[in-house]
Parts: C-alpha cells; structure tokens; sequence
C-alpha cells in the first residue's frame, strides 16, 4: 500500500518538491534561530559563569569588589571558599611574536592561582603545554592561552608577544596553554595572576568574588555583611537563580517566537500541498479501500510516508538552517553588543538540538497533514468513488462555533488572569488572532458582495470575484499566511518604532546637559570614579571657563532592594537638570518645584517608572533603603535607561548609605549660543584622565545601538516573509491545480494565456486584500498590546503607541505584492504543468 | 462556401513512450450552414478531431484553414480570437461558468467576443431556448437540460460562424435529449451558423444535411 501512495506521488514531482521545500524552510528557519541563539546563549552563559564549576555564589558590585572585603574575608574565622576574579571586557588584543597573525580580542580574567588550583583545579588539569611556575610570575607579565589561540597566532612556550590594553601595551611571556578541545567556551580566554590583572587594569577593585557555599552558609555570609556594613554595598548572588539579563532573555524569546512562525507558515504549506496530494490520489485510496485496506490501514500508511518525507525535509531543513545561523551570526554578535554579550565563538548544535529540530519539522508535518488525513478517514468508499472529492472540502469541515468557543474560552482565561502576566497577554494574541483567522471568511464574503454590486455588468470581474469565494480550502490558508506574516510584520515594527521614539524623546528630553563628563579608561566594567586629583583639576577648568553656566556632579552606587540590584543616582540636582523629569505619579497637592526641593533635602526618593511596578510602589508609599533608613517615595517619573531599576536620592542620604563614594562624572551646561563642539577642542578641555561626550554624539550612539539590537529582527522578517511568499504560492498552486479543468474550459471559451493569468492575479489580488485590511487592524492591535502591556508586564515601562500610516500602507502594499508574485508563479506553474 | 478545411490532418498521443496514432490522414470540408453529424465510436478520436478544429490542440501533421486562417501556424491570441467570435463550443458536461448566473454567462461570452449584448437581446435568445426565467438562477440549481440549453445558449450569442458539438445530450435523458437538440438545431438553422456535431445518437439523422463515421482514425462519408 505504501509503495502504491508513494509512486503515486512521486507522479506528481512538483508537489513533492512544494511538500519538502515548505517542510525544509520552516525547519530551516526555526533551526537557524535555534541555533544561532543556542550558541549565542552558551557563549554568553559561559562568559558569565565561572571559569570551572564549584562556584555558587557570586559576591558582586557595580563599583567593583574592594579588595578590603577580600582581606576581611579571608581573615573571617567561617572559613569560606572565595575565589577573586579580576575581568577585563573583551578588549585586548594580541598580536603574535611574529607579527604576521592578524590580531585577536580576549577576554582576560585575572586569578589567584594559588587558590584557583586549590579549590577549582579544572582548568590547570587541562593544561597541555607548561605548568604553574611560580616563580615566571615574579620576574614578568605572564600569561597562560588557549591552544586554539596559541596555535591561531604562532605561539610557544617562553614566547613573548605584545599585549594591547586600555591602559597601554605590554609585552608577556606565554607560560602555560591549556587544552579548549572540549570547552569551546574556553577558546577565547587568557589566564594571568590576579596582582598583574590588577596592574594592567590600573585598579585595585575587583571584578567579582566567586564563593563555594551551602545554604547555611550563604545565610551566615549575609549576616555577616549586614554585620561588617558591607550588605548596603555589595550583594551576595546566588548563581543558579540569578538572571542578568531578562532583556536578553526577552529578544530571543521575540526570535523563537518569530522562528516558530515561519514553522507554522511552513506547515501552512504542508497542509495544503498534502490535502491537494490526497485529492489526486483520491481513485487511488478509492480501489485500496475497496480491495479491503481499512481507513485505520490508510492513515497510518500515509502517516508513515509523511514521517519518512518529513524526516527528509527536516535533515535538509536543518543543514539549510546551519548555513543560515552562520550569515545570522554576525547580526546576532551585532544585536548582543547592544546587551554588552560577549562574542559568540562558533555555531552550537548539540545531539539534544538535533533531536529537538527532528521532532518539531516531523511533529509540524504530521500535526499538519493529521486533519486532511482524518477527513479522508471519514470518507466511504464509495464517497472517494466520486469524481471530486468535496468531502475533503472545507467549508463544511471546519466548525465555526467550535472554534469560536475555543477562542472565547482562550481570550477569557487571558483577561480574567491579573493583568500582569506576560501568559496572560500571550492568550489574548493568540486569541485576537484566531478570531481575525475566523473572520477572513466573512470578510471576504462581505467585500464579494459589495464587489459584485459594482461589477454587475462586468461578468469576467464578477467571475473574479466570485471565483475568490469557492474553494476556500486553498484561498482561506493563502489568506491565513499573509494575516499571519503582515500582522507580525505590522505588530514587531509598531512595537520597535513606538519603543524606538519613545526612547529618542526620552534621552533627548534626559541629555539635557551639553557636556557629560567621566573618568577615562572605563573600560573595564564596573563604575570607574573621578579621583580626587582628576576632580579638582576638572572643577577648576570649568570654573575657569566662561562659557560654562552651571555643572553638577553625579554619583552613583547599586543597593540591593527586595531581590533587585537598583541603580542609586544623586546629584545636586540644580534647576536646569530637573525640568527634563517627567513625572508618572507624584505626592498630591505638591508641585514639582517643591518635590524637588525635598529630595535634595533628603526628605523622600524619586524612583523610576520599571521599578515602581516591579515593587509595586506607588508616590507616597515607604521605602527601606537600608536597617535605619526609610523614605517615602516623592515621585515616579518616566524612565527607559534601566529596567531593573533607578532611584534618585538626595546628597545627604546617599553619604549616609555609601559614605565617601567619589561622583563618577559631571554634566555641564553652557550658556545659549555657546558651540559645545569647538569648545571641546579649546585648550585644557582635553585631558587624559577623562573622557568628554557630547549630548548630541550619546544620542547618536544610541540610535545606533538601538537599531543594531533589531537588526536580526528585521532579517528575520524578511526571511519568513519568503517563507510566506512560498507558502502563497504553494497554496495558488493548489488551487490553479483543482481548477485546471476550469482553465480549459476559459480557454475554450476564448481566453488568452495571459487573460488567463489575469484572473489568477485579480483572484489573488482580492484574497490578499481582505487579508491585508483585517492584518491592518490585527497588526496595530498586536502593536498596542506589546507596546502598552507586554513591555509594560516584562520591563515595567510604558510606551506610547504611535500610530503610523506609512506602516500600514507599506505592510498592505508588500503583502499585495507579494501575493500577486506568489499567484503569478502559480499561473506560469500551474499553466504550464 | 467553404467554412473550414482540413488537410491530411493527423494526430497520436504519447502512452508509455510509444506514439499511438488517433487520427491519420484526415480530410475534412464544412461548408457555410451545413449540419453535420459525427459519428463513431467511443475512443475512436471524435473529441480530439473537435479539439483540432477548435484549435485547442495541433495537429502532428496537415493543416487546418478556418476561412483563410491556417489554425497550425496560429498563434495562441489567434486562436483565442477565433474561439471568442467566429467558433463555439458546445461540450457533453456543459462546463458553464458556476459562479455566474445564467444571464451573466452569456454576457461573458458576449464580452469577450467584444459585442454588446443588451437585455433585449438577452431575453429574446434565453425566450427562445425556453430559460427566460432562469436568467438570474445559477448553473448549479439547474437541471442537466436547462444547463445544456444554457451552454448552447451561450454558444449562440456571439453569432459565430461554426459550432463545434461534443455530444450535447450525451449526459441527458431521452426526451431532455431530444427537446435540446430540437431547440439547438432550431436555433443553428435560424442563425445560418455550421454545426458539426459529434454524437452517437441514430434518431438525429434526419436533422442533417450530412453525417460523417470516424473509425479507427479514419474519417469517411457515410
């Protein structure tokens, strides 16, 4: 039986190729996202974990660890396992003894060797060349890398190459390499004793200590830093639990989402390719049936074929999918360096991946072609006998009500959940979009109508028209496509364009200042500050300077506030920083003015917009900040720079909770007509110890980031618009197909080829209008509920949705167009075969 | 007044690579207003001698003259010209337009053939084919003899110069058979328009002014 449904459909080659090919993209894309992300995540997670496992606590800072607390540490008599790590960001770069290898980025982490070998021997294990001599580290920098380095720039044990850092270049001696054969994630590390770490990062913090504790430990180490005063200053995390970037953590869970709609549209193509195939092979299932075969036999014979092509199609769709994750890569690097990710080293695909993408491409499939096959099921054999088989037609299969009530039942249990619930959200899409899915029919029904009003006396435009209305089985899943790509298309650029001006205005209306000043060489994370020296010597340029109206310094440190690291800010908050606040909530019956007056005087905090909702905290409300100090909060005012959250104190509560923390930088304001540019340029405005930025260049940077973050997004649209351009046509296809017979009798009628092909286009033309005028609507309103709700339940901001016509206009005319090449390949296809 | 001509026409299909022969050497005159019947039996090539002639296949080999048209050196627009104003078809299955209603497949076949066909018109022709009342009424809510009465209907508005007849009441009871086909040959005989009619039906015999035989690929007098 199998054999007699197979050859039957090897009979029909380019169905066969449709079936793959829409089988193979789906996959492909779905693949390609998983596995870009995939390795992304691993390149990521491996950057920020510890260097070898054992680790479960991480003492952090966003200041840095100061080395006192290490001291302390150590010197406490609970005896805990603490490892210093010193990390510098991906900045150095090597260059080979020769000279002749091009340069390389490293990430270098500075330890204690003594106590890394101690208590996490796992890296010095691996060590295939040279070994831990103590004594190479007295006499110069020294360095242990990877073989996949040492081998890339030509290096040996006892080489000495040159080291470029920040802080300036350095020659080191290559003293260990260590085998990265099975940590890839090791591949682009350097190793150094943490003192020369120290010494090249010109600093004496550290970047993080990495501690080996039980739970009862953790608890005592918390109490301890209460005790010592260091709890209002570093926080202890608990790795396994600690999530550091839920915005990372939202943008791939957008890919995937966007990956799994290409798939849905892939099975689209497969839904109507395999109902199309089991019309053709309708005599054939019919002599089966009636020699014995039971429907059972049947549809577990097809199932069969399907999973043996299925499996097929996903192996070419996930080495399709491998080629595509290696051109998304660089867009993937590219949109991480917005969330400071560190770069992803090579593709990942594990055994568990492999095995995921087979099960989802022949899970798709089968899922897909299940309906279609049911319906066979159902038919007698004497039904399939029938010349046409309108038992597999769909305007009777698919229960309306039935749907409907699923629909129902979906957008209720969304609304009824607390609104903030991201799950909660999710149902209200998904069911916005079934019913925008269910009303296609009666859209389309409702603007035949009007049509043929119009064209009464036109018979070959109403035969148009009303061609469009029959067989709806092929046009319907032509119309879900193009609803499915427009409104996503529609929804994810009316979501980034109303993110993306909201976030201009607020950094313009913010950069208020024309000058921003920090401390120079901040490349090594953590908050660098202004020195003593540097500060005066700052101050005094600028009250020498003429030009200059008024400046305020900055200071900042993070607290650890109910499970979240927040962002503490104070300043002296003159007149002209303030104006650009926007304020959500405030204390009633007090004015701005006011509330500003209180702040500085120490009387209340000012808190951002995502950490008000993320404490549920409204003006007014009290807050702890540390064992003996609570405020209440003035006002919550608009904030799009953290999503973790930021706080304004003023200058007397900020010294009381961190003492002599020096500012980290200083904005300065000019009088009107002043050209911060030149003035800039001017001498004794350029120093080495700092940097100077321009409001005007920060916003720049920023639009730069921010349109570098959505650029695999917008490759990614692209691609499954292609997948529903194929899914388009496959399903023209099958329709031009069913209704060959009809294009004979056209023809005999008269009817030129391209009169003909005409009709498929004016046909198409039709579906894809009433399919684009309902994404309109279902797209903005996708776009108001990811603008407004989701981003407001997952980052806690709010973002005004802008409506914007040209979107629309662009959204409809490319979905037109895309369906009028879709129905014109079907026509040339379809004429032809 | 020869209508059309064919010439040593000759046509075989393809089945399992090998070349089988359905109609050799074919000679075939129509003269302007004549009915002829076409007689033979089934599979014996009398679909495929209507589908030369409509142009909706070519010949392997000889030639076709519509008037002075050559139909085997015509191109596609040609033909289509020639299939929308001066031939008509008339099939077995009626093959009408089902999303239009009986008025409107007319007006289409008017449309294409570039005419005007006013309502007058369009009540007169639907009166005398006995549809005057089913002209707002779609295909499918018809009977098999309606249907059959519509395509021919539609076959004769654009007044054209040959119709070509594939077994018109193959697919219809004896008495429906016999009314349409009154009705059709009524019509052809008033327009003045060449019918060739291809049928297994003895009893029309006497409705024409010649009957030819096709067998085994053969065409012949009879």
């Amino acid at each position: 039986m199998l054999v007699a449904s197979v050859r039957s459909l090897l009979q029909q080659p380019l169905q066969l190729f449709l079936l793959l090919l829409g089988m193979a993209l789906g996959v492909a894309i779905v693949a390609a996202v998983q596995l870009s992300t995939a390795s992304a995540r691993h390149s990521y997670q491996a950057a920020i974990t510890q260097l070898d496992s054992g680790a479960t606590h991480q003492l952090r800072a966003l200041a840095g660890i100061p080395s006192q607390l290490y001291v302390q540490l150590q010197r406490a008599p609970q005896s805990w396992s603490v490892l210093p790590v010193v990390r510098l960001e991906p900045q150095f770069v090597v260059t080979s003894s020769q000279g002749d290898s091009p340069a390389l980025k490293l990430q270098l982490y500075g330890l204690d060797l003594l106590i890394e070998q101690r208590l996490r021997p796992g890296i010095f294990s691996g060590m295939v060349e040279g070994q831990l001599d103590w004594s190479v580290l007295m006499l110069q920098p020294s360095i242990w890398l990877s073989k996949q380095v040492a081998t890339k720039q030509g290096l040996t044990i006892g080489d000495s190459f040159i080291l470029h850092t920040p802080s300036g270049c350095h020659s080191v001696t290559l003293v260990g390499i260590f085998d990265d054969s099975q940590r890839p994630e090791l591949a682009q590390r350097a190793l150094m004793d943490i003192g020369q770490a120290l010494m090249l990062k010109r600093e004496t913090q550290l970047s993080y200590l990495d501690m080996m504790l039980t739970e009862t430990q953790a608890e005592v180490l918390q109490s301890w830093l209460i005790e010592y005063g260091w709890a209002e200053r570093v926080n202890l995390v608990q790795l396994e639990q600690h999530n550091p970037q839920p915005l990372g953590d939202a943008f791939y869970f957008n890919l995937n989402a966007m990956a799994l709609l290409a798939l849905l549209m892939g099975s689209l193509v497969v839904y109507s390719v395999i109902a199309l195939s089991l019309q053709q092979r309708q005599p054939l299932f019919a002599t089966l049936r009636l020699a014995g075969v039971s429907a059972a036999g049947l549809i577990s014979g097809l199932l069969l074929e399907l999973l043996l092509l299925s499996s097929l199609a996903t192996l070419a769709g996930i080495a399709l999918g491998m080629m595509l994750a290696h051109g998304l890569m660089p867009l993937l690097v590219e949109s991480q360096a917005a969330f400071s990710v560190a770069p992803v080293a090579r593709l990942h695909l594990s055994g568990g991946d492999l095995l995921r993408l087979w099960l989802l491409g022949s899970g798709g499939a089968l899922l897909a072609a299940l309906w279609p096959c049911l319906q066979l099921a159902r038919c007698s054999p004497l039904q399939l006998q029938q010349p046409v088989m309108d038992t597999l037609q769909p305007e009777r299969q698919v229960s309306r009500w039935r749907l409907m009530l699923v629909v129902m039942l979906l957008l209720a249990a969304g609304l009824l959940q607390q609104q903030q619930n991201l799950w909660a959200l999710y149902s209200v899409i998904a069911a916005l979009t079934l019913i925008c899915a269910l009303l296609l029919a009666p859209l389309l029904r409702m603007l035949a109508l009007g049509l043929s009003q119009l064209l009464r006396r036109r018979p070959l435009a109403l035969m148009v028209v009303r061609d469009g209305l029959r067989q709806q089985h092929y046009s319907q899943g032509m119309m879900l496509v193009l609803l499915l790509s427009l409104s996503s298309s529609i929804a994810i650029s009316g979501m980034t364009s109303s993110f993306h001006q909201a976030f201009h205005s607020w950094l313009q209306q913010r950069l208020d200042a024309a000058i921003y000043i920090s401390p120079a060489d901040n490349h090594s994370g953590g908050t660098r500050h202004l020195d003593d020296k540097t500060l005066q010597a700052l101050q005094a340029r600028l009250l020498s300077s003429p030009e200059v109206k008024a400046y305020d310094l900055r200071w900042r440190q993070s607290l650890w506030l109910q499970g979240r690291e927040v962002s503490l800010y104070s300043a002296n908050f003159p007149q002209a920083a303030t104006d650009s606040y926007q304020f959500i909530d405030q204390l009633a019956k007090v004015d701005s003015k006011t509330l500003w007056q209180q702040l500085r005087a120490g009387e209340g905090v000012m808190i951002s917009e995502p950490l008000a909702w993320h404490l549920k905290l409204k003006a007014g409300d009290q807050l702890q900040l540390g064992p003996a100090l609570s405020r209440p909060v003035l006002a919550i005012y608009s904030d799009y720079g953290s999503y973790q959250g930021r706080m304004l104190v003023g200058r007397s509560d900020f010294q009381r909770l961190f003492q002599a923390v020096p500012p980290y930088g200083v904005r300065v304001w000019l009088w009107p007509g002043v050209d911060a540019q030149s003035l800039i340029t001017e001498p004794g405005w350029q120093d080495s110890r700092w940097q100077l930025r321009l409001a005007g260049l920060i916003l720049q940077r920023s639009d730069q980031l921010f349109e570098q973050t959505f650029l695999i997004t917008d490759a990614l649209q692209l691609l499954f618009l292609l997948v529903a351009l194929l899914a388009m046509g496959t399903n023209l296809l099958a329709l031009q197909h069913h209704r060959r017979t009809e294009s004979q009798r056209y023809r005999a009628l008269g009817m030129s080829p391209a009169l003909r092909r005409l009709i498929v286009l004016g046909q198409a033309l039709l579906l894809a209008f009433s399919a684009g005028l309902l994404s309109l609507i279902l797209g903005e309103l996708l776009a108001l509920l990811l603008t407004e709700q989701v981003q407001k339940v997952a980052f806690g901001w709010s973002i005004p949705w802008q409506y914007d016509g040209w979107r629309s206009l662009i959204a409809l005319l490319s979905g037109m167009v895309a369906a009028l090449l879709a129905a014109w390949l079907a026509a040339t296809v379809g004429g032809k075969s | 007044m020869t209508l059309l001509k064919a010439e040593q026409l000759s046509k075989g299909y393809h089945q399992h690579g090998v070349l089988q022969p359905v109609l050799s050497s074919i000679e075939l005159d129509l003269q302007q207003g004549e009915i002829v019947l076409l007689f033979g039996p089934s599979g014996e090539g009398k679909s495929t001698l209507l589908h030369l002639l409509a142009g909706l296949i070519r010949p392997d080999k000889g030639e076709i003259w519509f008037e002075n048209l050559a139909l085997s050196r015509a191109s596609e627009q040609q033909l289509c010209q020639l299939r929308r104003q001066r031939l008509a078809l008339v099939f077995q299955f009626f093959n009408l337009i089902p999303t239009l209603t009986v008025a409107e497949n007319l007006q289409l076949s008017a449309s294409l053939a570039q005419q005007q066909l006013n309502s007058h018109g369009l009540v007169k022709i639907l009166k005398q084919l006995g549809l005057a009342a089913k002209a707002a009424v779609f295909p499918q809510r018809l009977s098999g003899g309606e249907q059959q009465r519509v395509a021919i209907a539609r076959a004769l508005v654009t007044q054209p110069r040959l119709i070509l007849a594939d077994e018109p009441t193959g697919n219809l009871d004896r008495d429906n058979a016999e009314r349409v086909m009154t009705l059709f040959i009524e019509q052809v005989r008033k327009q003045n328009c060449t019918l060739l009619l291809a049928t297994h039906d003895p009893t029309l015999k006497g409705m024409a002014d010649r009957c030819l035989m096709l067998e085994q690929g053969v065409l012949y007098e009879r």
